[in-house]
């Protein structure tokens, strides 16, 4: 099996999208289990791709490579997962805060926590913090991943944290942090459950 | 309880003594005094450039300084009663000597826009007989780097300059940190409009001193700069140009009495700023676009300032297309581990034997008679080194470093990821080697790719592929290599012909401002023949930024 499965990992590492489409349709027609393609596959390249990134070794054209070669295959995996009944490892609604409409460091931790099993909710750029909240009352997730790259735009965390609590969601509901800007004391400071200097360790992060 | 113990600093070897309250941070304190230090991470802790002696403390057996727990990872190599004055809060009386490494001295500009032509149609005006000379003053008011052109405005000369590093980088390396600086506390906004005036005081007074000329002949000074650096000078808010949709809180030209911005040289001296575009496009590349306002009238002509933010216009067939894109520090040499200005001691180019590996280097050097050592790199070192390592194969078109290479300089840092020696610490003045890391090489990308993925942007809005011809403008500008920057992917392929490096010509075009008031004019219909551009709301811009991050050509 691990024969079968290995094209799939390498493929994701070296961001070759026909060669990950290929190799999941052949595991498949030999009968593997779509969840175990997804854990063995792409939740362990994936998981190696961050590393990579975390070290230096890989940057952000191939961390978007690597993540586009993973949703080509998710999108042949995505129907058998749900028609064998494998549930996400959990749900995620992910934005740029308000006044913030830098969209790529969201859009990358948004790739990497697909990749690592997330079923993931993409809000957008300048979500304000109304709109997160309705999103936990609505749509239920389990973690709001916020992503902010101005200084200037940052306290909206803070602002977004407070409304969900305000609004007697903070049991429910994991909120995780991001961007060039913010640190772990901030995180702490502003009542985040964590934080992650980038896109590998976001969806590390999120797994745990 | 209030704390009105006082304390005081001894600064060797001047003997310049501070009076400091209790609980004061060293650096700010420094800073107040008119005794810049470096400090390119904004007094975080982290770069490690503000490095002091304590000579002596009193008591002596009580340590004067609480090192807070963020110690840098180059303060490992610390002796002892060295210290970041930026981590130490006083406490006692204390004798301390700063290192002339860690000292921001004056640094005499030897590039244009001294050298440069003036405009033809800008002749001298015609001298009364007998009467004295008149003065006046151009600023370009940088993030990172303030330049000081001291001019004759009876001959329209300019007679020497110099610049200074922005002291607000204790607030902070970007303009948005400044900003946030204020909105966290609004008496802020006083100590960096203060900060700028003391720094251009500071400036000026070298300029005075070696011209000879008295402070009270200066009659005029001319600034610019971009929005956010405008706003703090004239001590205006700048808080609004940090959201979205980053709008300025005003755009028009103004004037001040000196005194009114803390400017006491000459405190009736007419300070007058250059209008903005918007809340990124500032008076330094309206400046930039006056200075070059011939070469611009041509189709396909583009004009980039690179600082800290890098602004771009085109000429199209209708007027001027502009936008700025977040370069970040890292062409002015912050945020680099071993990066630093492009002052006396940067190394500003490097070579790579091909076939040993072996590195050599230039250095800016502009006393002659001080021993030739390398205190850190420059931008344009930086680029150079890029450039070197991708043509030796030693760094991937991908930006990593190629782990199947052999190379005497190639090794693993503390981090156990590679990075490349450029100068052995039996060299370097800090007696620690000067490395380009992975790290440096990701953040020369990410500038790059924002300049790369502009440029190509603005040329399709105007039809074209790549620009016609380049004017590069800015500090950076002036020791950059053109090849190197091709090598690098940062600027399209263009032949000699067609690429001009312009130095300054933010400075050049205060000081053009300053010598004919009549370009006021050209200043306004140049800004009204000028189309805003946001450049992330482009649809194209993420797609064109990803693919902009490698350093292919």
């Amino acid at each position: 099996m691990e024969q079968i499965i290995a094209p799939i990992y390498e493929g994701i590492l070296k961001g070759d999208m026909k060669s990950v489409k290929e190799s999941v349709k052949h595991a498949l027609g030999e009968h593997i289990f779509p969840d175990t393609i997804l854990k063995e596959g792409f939740i362990a390249a994936m998981a190696e791709v961050g590393h990579k990134f975390e070290i230096g070794e890989y940057y952000v054209p191939e961390l978007l490579i690597s993540a586009r070669a993973m949703q080509s295959g998710l999108e042949i995996l995505k129907p058998l997962l749900v028609a064998s009944d494998v549930k996400p490892a959990g749900k995620i609604a992910i934005g740029s805060v308000k006044g913030d409409m830098h969209d790529i460091g969201k859009n990358l931790v948004g790739m990497m926590l697909e990749g690592a099993g997330f079923d993931i909710l993409d809000l957008g750029v300048d979500v304000s913090p109304d709109q997160f909240v309705e999103c936990v009352k609505t749509e239920g997730v389990d973690i709001i991943a916020m992503s902010a790259l101005l200084t200037t735009t940052m306290p909206n965390m803070k602002v977004t944290i407070d409304g969900i609590k305000a609004a007697g969601l903070a049991g429910s509901v994991k909120v995780i942090i991001g961007g060039a800007p913010i640190t772990e004391a901030y995180a702490q400071e502003i009542g985040a459950d964590g934080y992650a200097p980038d896109a590998g360790r976001a969806a590390k992060m999120a797994s745990n | 309880m209030i704390d009105t113990q006082k304390h005081k600093v001894y600064v060797a070897p001047g003997g310049d003594r501070i009076d400091v309250a209790t609980g004061e941070n060293l650096l700010e304190v420094l800073s107040e005094s008119g005794v810049f230090l470096r400090s390119d991470c904004g007094g975080k802790g982290v770069c490690g450039k503000c490095l002091v002696t304590i000579l002596e403390s009193s008591p002596a057996d009580d340590l004067p300084f609480n090192v807070t727990k963020e110690i840098p990872e180059n303060e490992k190599s610390f002796v002892p009663g060295n210290q970041l004055a930026c981590r130490l809060t006083v406490h006692h009386d204390l004798s301390i000597q700063i290192p002339e490494t860690s000292l921001i001295s004056p640094e005499v500009i030897q590039k244009p826009p001294l050298s440069i032509q003036l405009p033809a149609d800008l002749h001298a005006p015609r001298k009364i007989l007998g009467a004295a000379n008149d003065y006046g003053l151009a600023v370009d008011l940088g993030t990172t780097t303030i330049a000081i052109y001291l001019c004759n405005i009876s001959s329209n000369t300019v007679i020497a300059s110099v610049s200074v590093k922005n002291p607000q980088s204790f607030f902070g390396d970007d303009v948005i940190s400044r900003i946030n600086a204020v909105r966290q506390n609004r008496l802020t906004l006083k100590r960096l409009q203060k900060l700028a005036a003391k720094a251009i005081e500071f400036g000026v007074a070298s300029l005075l001193k070696k011209s000879q000329v008295k402070a009270g002949r200066i009659k005029k000074m001319v600034v610019v700069g971009n929005p956010t650096m405008i706003h703090l000078f004239v001590g205006e808010d700048p808080d609004s140009i940090g959201v979205f949709p980053y709008r300025p809180v005003f755009t028009d030209a103004k004037t001040f009495k000196a005194s009114d911005l803390s400017l006491w040289l000459n405190p009736s001296m007419e300070v007058s700023t250059l209008p903005l575009i918007s809340g990124f496009l500032g008076s330094d590349i309206v400046g930039a676009g006056l200075a070059n306002e011939t070469r611009l009238s041509d189709t396909g002509t583009m004009l980039i300032d690179i600082g800290t933010n890098g602004e771009v216009m085109i000429r199209g067939k209708n007027g001027f297309i502009a936008t700025s894109c977040a370069t970040g520090p890292a062409f002015e040499g912050a945020t680099l581990r071993h990066g630093m200005h492009a002052v006396s001691g940067a190394v500003d180019a490097v070579k790579i034997d091909g076939k040993t590996g072996g590195v050599s280097y230039s250095l800016i050097q502009n006393d002659l008679k001080k021993p030739k050592r390398a205190a850190g790199i420059c931008g344009s070192g930086v680029v150079s080194a890029i450039a070197e390592l991708l043509r030796a194969g030693i760094l991937l078109e991908s930006g990593q470093f190629n782990p199947e290479i052999r190379s005497p300089n190639l090794r693993k840092g503390d981090d156990g990821i590679l990075e490349f020696l450029l100068v052995p610490s039996s060299d370097a003045v800090m007696g620690e080697p000067i490395t380009l890391t992975q790290r440096d090489v990701r953040s020369v990308q990410l500038g790059k790719g924002a300049i790369s993925a502009g440029v190509e942007l603005l040329c399709r809005d105007v039809g074209l592929n790549h620009p016609k011809k380049l004017l590069v403008a800015g500090g950076f500008g002036n020791f950059l290599n053109k090849e190197d920057a091709i090598t690098i992917g940062m600027f399209p392929k263009l032949s000699d012909e067609n690429f001009h490096v312009v130095g300054n010509a933010a400075g050049l075009g205060a000081v053009i401002s300053l010598f004919d008031p009549g370009s006021r004019k050209k200043v306004e219909e140049l800004i009204a023949s000028t189309h805003i551009k946001d450049l992330a709301a482009d649809p194209l811009f993420q797609k064109t930024f990803l693919s902009s991050l490698s350093f292919s050509q």
